[in-house]
């Protein structure tokens, strides 16, 4: 990762007098022409022209076009193109539309020769330049809502078809492969056979030839038939059309030989392996031929960032003021963020409290930092150690680590209504996300820089870029849903009123929301009927302020600073939306609201609360405190991972928790932050630390249906919502389903289609009992022989041990004087009798694996639902008595409101 | 649409003592820390507006997922052929109740027509599952800026459970969003079973852990607890917490737990309900009959004819072997609730996501139509033996009396006692009332 230099603590930094030369976004992002490759002797050159106009295909005329990019290929075909990657090295689609051109010269024999043009698009096949065949243009129809409803419906069944088909195949293979290593194991000759012939067929018939000879619907298969002297010939295919990733090739076949995909360099066959393997190889070309523009490109977009995080620092550090504020007597002091508290907790004769002893606070920081709680050997370690200032070490050791990105992205999927879905379109379902917040907090790249990408939105939906910020399926106004979420995320702005009328509540109108809204689509945006307050004759009038109708279009604007010029910003969306990002970020109030949520996220509440409203004037009970974080946030290129360690380190937030303390006001109404007040633990701190505890990976049905796959996940922020509005079979996936229940339970959301920086935490009977009872705390507590219970039980020498570890791995403390006795009175009788000699031990199978349902059928995935249940056999290395008590143990720890509220 | 017919109006704040019982119960279950608005249910009318008295206390809400088709099933039309003639796929026979014809599958509910009672008129704008399903749920379109809480959620937010130690909301079938509660939050969340032999999600033993040996457990888990809990007497967010425990602890009671073992019911009444439908149907009388309040009962099983109710291609070929076991479950049910004086108290509604239209695709299935489809409602106050609004000679459009989904929301919670006017608060302190200019469909009760 590239870090820029923090100059701001660097002393050649303040040497410069800060001539603040932030270079303008738009010239980085401005287009720039990809390279051309030179074109190589033994392959056939490939062209494309995009951005031309809609009835270029009439004449087909070449002249005065320039190539927006050129690459080559042995195979005279395509299928597909690289993709553009935009200036911040995101993967894009291509300017419609296209045309592509594909040339080279090849010898060919003497003889008879069939030509084939297979084609999906509008295609053209040149012989030394003279015109052989052409395929049509596919029919463009003006589908009804219906029928493309219908068509959607019926292709959708046609996959679901064939993914039944294929998972049926697999499945006879699967059984094959068995019956097979079956045989090999009984050592029959004849059955070996007999399989290894069934097998092979069944592999002949899923990958071997093309079994029909007609082509697959929509290709047109043209055939010219025509005698070839032996020469070098100028072969040349054009094609053109709205989209150019479907296929074209021409088959070529001499006499009576094979049929060939016509080539130079190695024979390829006309087979479907053939065919898909120039495919795979084609698709590898392409991805080779994006990174070579997407290297310098990236490497630009960070030399930019960096260049201007330098220049905010130098000018930062010129205008900035020193801290005139003097420490305290009597206050508690580890940096400059406890002197502003103490000055004002000292002026009100407010004793802060103590600070937490070295178990409350490995706790803490571990789960705070990290979403996890500690493993009894990193508890060990750290309350042993005795160097001085070995908190901020393991602070700065939790925060060079990957790790400390995890809980932010939880944090930042719900505030930007990061909302993915597994399956079809569900009303406001964005793309996926997730793995470009998680990206942006490992490499810390800067606040600014992240809410720049965000609004750029680019990127493809498999790499997870921002372009999935972009949807909100089933809106007529998304741009409007983001204008909301951004100017909460960002500006501390409340504008969910105005999404239909003027705010009752603020000074923003429902035109500043649409403004922004037009900014982001780069065009005047019209109100909707949908978001306006109908009057209903002889209704109640509406009591909220309307100055805007329903189709009235909104220009472009900023409200946030009415001196910047919408209309000077460029001619497409881009621009604007480059325009807004560099606008937004450059206020000082976007620092500051993201200062904010940071200190919240750590203090438990905001220097200015409630921290989404910052309107009309924000009640900041520290300024001061506030403008020295604000600073060093620019002064450190935006890095939210410096202002949290600033945090992280100070006396206030090592503080013990006191309810009394933390609610503490001075006489202006002011918080003192003279302690924490109470904090449970989140959805996703519970369930991923109920695995950590186990020490077991999260075992989890793939997240995947038809062409969407999201892995299995390892972290509860990459569980998706499995959206089975239609109850489909398929989507039972019970083990994911046990986690999602618990993380729901606790306040996760699978449905986002609103901004939420604060979850409710009012707890409700559901919680205990999602907790207690659910499958996924029956599983995890259950000794099985890969539980680390059960690898405890077996190594530990003695029951004190024994105890001692599972209060340290659970609760992050050793047990009391009376929990020790509790311990022996459980567990006591039976310590001596807990292990099962090994000569007795019932032999077992392993377990399989995780079998996800692959058909669509209700009673399959019932019976692999309660193949589930049954889980793992419990080990049969520990007493059945020992098992069922110690099991009962660490299900009471790990129930005990104490597991759930931090220290 | 004006239906000004047979309102009773009466100045009658609460049905029954039972009510009030219910309404108190509810502050215990469910983890409400607030008083339930439940006895307070017909007291909010600030219009002074009297509102009918309610007909029902608890809810089955069947739904046939996938969208059931109006024209082969409720509301029979000139048949078609499966191929180029449109129509209905079966024979319509006469039921009861001259003038109201069924499906030839439908026998049994045909003769026990007096009972039952169609509304043929309903209809919205969504022709695709997730929007309709959504829609069909909350009686509200998705909106960027708040999560709308479903049917179930609404009517367990507003009543609670009627009994304190069980859960007020509960569905049979899959816990999919749009059964959610949206911004009333997880305390109006259902529990979910997807097995009518094993217990629901998060109210099951632990395996090989008897009823006993559990007690046992949370006798454990509070003495352990009780030390920190002292110590922290006095945060109130722990103390809550700790208290919500043990109401959530008295759900795993065995009384409540025995609500549901379907297998504890007699052999012949489990034949008589039919297969898997059937038995969740029977289910879920179990869980009325137990202090549950509202029961989402789903009819999702997809294997029977390749894709459930969602009949498109070959799957309408073997449409009718989900039909029979409707028409099994439905006569069952309205039998069995009959025989145990439930059938009053209980509300049945049997709702789908859309219809279907009466032409055939390539494949002989069918499409999606949400502009006039059917709903069928027994028990709980509703009048049997009539058929409410009408559609065209294929069943295509509507030809009286349509309905909307806001009007069904508003028909449930009027025969359950809850005004469909009333505003519910988002988090954001923004009032939404709970249907969306819902009007309930009078003629139904009475």
């Amino acid at each position: 990762m590239i870090r820029f230099p923090s100059p701001a603590r660097t002393r050649t930094a303040r040497i410069f007098v800060g001539i603040f030369l932030l270079l303008s976004l738009g010239r980085v992002l401005a287009h720039s022409r990809e390279q051309a490759s030179p074109p190589p002797g033994d392959q056939f050159q490939v062209r494309l022209f995009e951005n031309l106009p809609a009835d270029w295909h009439r004449d087909w005329s070449f002249e005065g076009l320039k190539p927006s990019l050129s690459w080559t290929t042995p195979v005279l075909g395509s299928r597909g193109l690289p993709a553009r990657i935009s200036p911040a090295g995101m993967t894009m689609p291509r300017n419609r539309p296209f045309a592509l051109t594909i040339q080279g010269d090849m010898h060919l024999p003497q003889g008879d020769y069939e030509f084939r043009l297979r084609s999906r698009m509008h295609a053209r096949f040149f012989l030394d330049g003279r015109l052989l065949l052409e395929s049509a243009p596919p029919k463009a129809k003006e589908l009804t809502p219906e029928e493309i409803a219908a068509k959607e419906a019926a292709e959708k069944k046609a996959r679901d078809e064939a993914a039944q088909k294929e998972a049926e195949a697999q499945a006879r293979q699967d059984l094959l492969r068995q019956r097979l290593e079956d045989a090999l194991l009984e050592q029959n000759e004849e059955t070996q056979k007999a399989v290894a012939a069934e097998l092979e067929k069944a592999n002949r018939r899923q990958k071997g030839e093309f079994s029909d000879t007609r082509p697959p619907a929509g290709i047109q298969d043209l055939v010219k038939n025509i005698p070839l002297e032996s020469h070098r010939y100028r072969l040349r295919i054009e094609l053109t059309g709205e989209r150019l990733d479907r296929e074209v090739s021409i088959v070529c076949r001499r006499g009576e030989e094979e049929p060939r995909l016509l080539g130079l360099g190695d024979r390829i066959p006309f087979t479907e392996r053939a065919w898909n393997e120039w495919n795979q190889t084609e698709s590898r070309r392409h991805k080779e031929l994006e990174d070579a523009v997407r290297k310098p490109r990236l490497a630009k977009w960070e030399q930019y960032w960096d260049q201007r995080h330098l220049d905010q620092a130098r000018s930062a550090a010129a205008s900035r003021n020193p801290v005139r504020v003097e420490p305290a007597a009597g206050m508690p002091e580890f940096n400059l963020v406890d002197r502003f508290l103490g000055a004002r907790m000292a002026a009100h004769e407010v004793k802060p409290a103590p600070l937490t002893n070295d178990y409350e606070f490995v706790r803490r920081i571990y789960v705070d930092v990290w979403g996890l709680i500690p493993t009894w050997e990193q508890v060990r370690e750290f309350v042993d150690d005795s160097q001085p200032g070995k908190r901020d070490l393991l602070i700065d050791r939790l925060l060079a680590d990957d790790g400390w990105a995890d809980p932010w992205v939880g944090y930042w999927q719900d505030l930007l209504g990061e909302n993915a879905k597994v399956y079809g379109g569900v009303p406001h379902s964005t793309g996926p996300f997730k793995e470009w917040i998680h990206r942006s907090f490992v490499e810390d790249r800067g606040y600014d820089r992240f809410a720049t990408e965000l609004l750029l939105m680019e990127g493809t939906a498999e790499q997870q870029g921002t372009i999935g910020f972009q949807q909100s399926f089933g809106s007529d106004v998304p741009m409007a849903e983001k204008a909301h979420v951004i100017s909460q995320a960002f500006m501390g702005a409340t504008m969910k009123c105005a999404r239909c009328h003027d705010s009752p509540l603020n000074r923003y109108r429902q035109r500043d929301l649409f403004g922004i809204a037009a900014m982001l689509q780069g065009e005047p945006v019209a109100i909707p009927e949908t978001s306006s307050v109908g009057e209903v004759p002889g209704r109640r009038k509406p009591a909220v302020p309307i100055t805007n109708k329903p189709g009235d279009r909104i220009t472009p604007s900023f409200v946030f600073d009415r001196g910047r010029d919408p209309a000077r910003v460029g001619p497409d969306a881009r621009a604007h939306r480059a325009a807004l990002a560099e606008w937004m970020a450059s206020q000082r109030r976007f620092a500051q609201v993201g200062v904010n949520r940071v200190w919240q996220r750590f203090m438990g509440r905001g220097l200015v609360h409630p921290i989404d409203d910052w309107d009309p004037e924000p009640q900041v009970s520290h300024p001061r405190l506030l403008d020295f974080l604000t600073e060093e946030f620019i002064a450190n290129g935006y890095s939210v991972r410096h202002v949290q360690e600033l945090i992280l380190k100070s006396h206030a937030y090592q503080r013990r928790r006191d309810q009394e303390l933390a609610g503490l006001r001075d006489t202006s109404g002011r918080h003192l932050f003279a302690a924490q007040g109470v904090r449970r633990m989140r959805a996703e701190e519970i369930v991923d630390s109920l695995h950590l505890t186990v020490r077991r990976p999260f075992k989890s049905e793939r997240i995947a249906y038809q062409k969407v796959d999201y892995g299995i996940p390892e972290r509860t922020w990459q569980i998706v919502s499995l959206s089975n509005e239609e109850d489909v079979a398929v989507l039972a996936k019970p083990l994911l389903q046990e986690i999602i229940t618990l993380a729901k339970a606790f306040g996760w959301r699978d449905q986002r289609p609103n901004p939420l920086s604060v979850r409710n935490d009012d707890p409700h009977a559901l919680q205990p009992l999602a907790l207690a009872n659910g499958d996924l705390m029956h599983r995890l507590v259950k000794f099985t022989d890969r539980s680390y219970y059960t690898e405890l039980s077996r190594e530990s020498g003695t029951l004190d041990q024994y105890g001692g570890r599972l209060f340290l791995n659970t609760l992050s403390r050793p047990p009391t004087e009376r929990e020790e006795k509790w311990l022996r009175s459980e567990l006591g009788a039976l310590w001596s009798r807990r292990l099962v000699p090994p000569e007795l031990r019932e032999a077992r199978k392993e377990e399989a694996g995780v079998e996800p349902v692959t058909v669509t059928d209700s009673i399959a995935a019932h019976q692999y639902i309660m193949r589930v249940r049954q889980g793992e056999p419990a080990t049969t290395a520990l007493t059945p008595a020992w098992r069922r008590n110690a099991e009962k143990v660490l299900w009471a720890v790990l129930n005990s409101p104490e597991f759930m509220f931090l220290p | 649409m004006k239906h000004s017919r047979s309102r009773i109006y009466r100045r009658e704040f609460l049905g029954t003592t039972a009510r009030l019982g219910a309404g108190l119960g509810a502050s215990a279950v469910a983890g409400n820390l607030l008083p339930a608005p439940a006895a307070a249910a017909g007291t909010t009318g600030t219009d002074s507006k009297a509102r009918p008295r309610a007909t029902a206390d608890t809810c089955i809400f069947v739904w046939l997922a996938g969208g059931m088709c109006h024209l082969d099933t409720f509301d029979p039309k000139l048949k078609g052929n499966g191929q180029e003639i449109a129509g209905s796929y079966y024979n319509p026979i006469k039921t009861s109740v001259p003038g109201i014809q069924v499906c030839e599958h439908l026998p049994r509910v045909a003769e026990r027509m007096d009972r039952f009672a169609f509304v043929r008129s309903l209809n919205h704008q969504f022709t695709e599952h997730t929007q309709a399903v959504n829609f069909v749920h909350t009686g509200r379109v998705a909106s960027g800026t708040i999560v709308y809480p479903s049917i179930g959620s609404i009517v367990s937010h507003q009543l609670g459970g009627f009994d304190p130690n069980a859960p007020a909301y509960v569905v049979v079938g899959n816990p999919m969003q749009p059964r959610g509660p949206g911004f009333l939050g997880g305390k109006s969340n259902f529990v979910y079973l997807t097995d009518t032999e094993a217990g629901p999600s998060a109210l099951r033993l632990p395996d090989g852990v008897s009823a006993q040996q559990y007690e046992e457990w949370t006798r454990t888990l509070k003495s352990f607890s009780e030390p920190y809990l002292a110590r922290h007497a006095s945060t109130p967010m722990v103390q809550a917490y700790a208290s919500v425990m043990d109401r959530g602890f008295e759900m795993m009671s065995p009384k409540f737990q025995n609500a549901f073992s379907v297998a504890d019911e007699p052999a012949g009444l489990r034949e008589a309900y039919g297969k898997e439908f059937g038995q969740r149907l029977l289910l879920s009388r179990r869980l009325v009959e137990n202090g549950i309040r509202f029961v989402e009962c789903s009819f999702n099983l997809h294997f029977i004819n390749g894709y459930g109710w969602d009949a498109h291609a070959f799957a309408q070929k073997r449409v009718h072997l989900l039909i029979r076991q409707l028409d099994r479950g439905l006569s069952a049910l309205v039998e069995d609730l009959e025989r145990r004086r439930l059938l009053d108290r209980t509300l049945v509604v049997v709702a789908t996501e859309f219809g279907r239209p009466p032409e055939f695709d390539g494949q002989g299935g069918r499409g999606h139509q949400s502009a006039a489809y059917s709903v069928v409602l027994f028990g709980g106050g509703v009048r049997g033996g009539q058929a409410i609004g009408a559609t065209d000679e294929l069943g295509r459009e509507i030809m009286e009396r349509p309905v909307s989904i806001p009007d069904l929301h508003a028909t449930i919670h009027r025969a359950l006692g809850i005004d469909p006017e009333e505003p519910l608060m988002t988090p954001g302190g923004r009032p939404v009332p709970i249907t969306d200019f819902g009007q309930p469909v009078e003629e139904l009760f009475g």
